[in-house]
């Protein structure tokens, strides 16, 4: 309803025609350089060895939890038959 | 611009790449610019928050999404860091003259005349947003200036459409009592409305 209300609406259309205010041209030049600074950081610091790393760690820690509980259980089931007299 | 090229941008500024972000910079700077001039009312602060909006883009490149629209990210990135700066000093209104982007424009209009009357038009809408409070301000901008639709808006603004939608009818109402409120010397009312949601002009 809002939208049907404003589509023809002048003063919006007015707005849409408004100047835009010029931004400072030297100024934007001292951003661009800024930020291809940062972009070559980032290329320098390679970090796609990581993202295997990343993939599989969580992978290595469940195998290493699910070692730690299987050793755990053996022992309990080993400790068990040892109290039943096996 | 384009989804598609503007997610193989995104992409390729992941990668580092200088060209892809002197693309984005060239498709949005003047937008973002203007966005900020006229939701701060000054262009030092607009410039510094401007430059702000673009180390933001390029340190937190890889938070965005695939799906995520650039155009909408980058106005909505602009949109906080006006609100935290608002929220980390007491401010002071600036006054509306300092904005004031038509004294630098070349003739628009076929005479002198049509030219004369629609740079009164365009100060007066100048001076109008300048007296809106920021919360309705910057949906007139986003929507009437920029050009986006309601629903985009509300992503920028972090609200729901419909709340949006309400927003810019009463920003609009706004302005249009402004505009009619105001007297022939020039003098720039201030919008504000009381506790009661009456809007009263003075």
């Amino acid at each position: 309803m809002a939208d049907a209300a404003l589509d023809d609406d002048p003063l919006i259309e007015h707005l849409s025609a408004l100047p835009d205010p010029g931004a400072d041209a030297r100024r934007a030049e001292r951003t661009r350089a800024r930020c291809h600074q940062i972009l070559a950081r980032r290329r320098r610091q390679p970090r796609a060895w990581l993202a295997p790393v990343r993939t599989w760690m969580p992978v290595v820690e469940a195998a290493f939890v699910s070692a730690l509980a299987l050793l755990y259980l053996e022992g309990a089931i080993q400790r068990a038959l040892v109290l039943w007299g096996h | 611009m384009d989804p598609e090229i503007e997610r193989r941008l995104v992409e390729r500024l992941k990668a580092g790449d200088e060209a892809a972000f002197d693309l984005i910079h060239e498709a949005y700077r003047h937008r973002l610019f203007a966005f900020l001039c006229r939701l701060t009312r000054n262009r030092d602060v607009a410039e510094d928050l401007l430059e702000e909006t673009w180390v933001r883009l390029v340190s937190r490149i890889d938070t965005l999404r695939d799906e995520t629209r650039l155009g909408g990210w980058l106005f909505a990135v602009a949109r906080n860091l006006f609100l935290s700066h608002q929220r980390s000093r007491s401010y002071a209104a600036a006054p509306t003259e300092a904005l004031d982007p038509v004294g630098d424009m070349v003739d628009p209009g076929p005479s002198p005349f049509d030219t004369t009357v629609a740079r009164e038009l365009d100060r007066r809408l100048e001076r109008g947003l300048a007296a809106l409070p920021a919360s309705y301000r910057e949906v007139l901008l986003l929507v009437g200036v920029h050009g986006m639709t309601p629903v985009e808006a509300a992503e920028v603004c972090d609200v729901r459409p419909d709340a949006l939608r309400q927003r810019l009818l009463r920003a609009r109402d706004l302005l249009a009592r402004w505009l009619r409120s105001q007297n022939p010397a020039g003098q720039p009312a201030e919008i504000r409305e009381d506790r009661c949601g009456r809007r009263r002009t003075r």
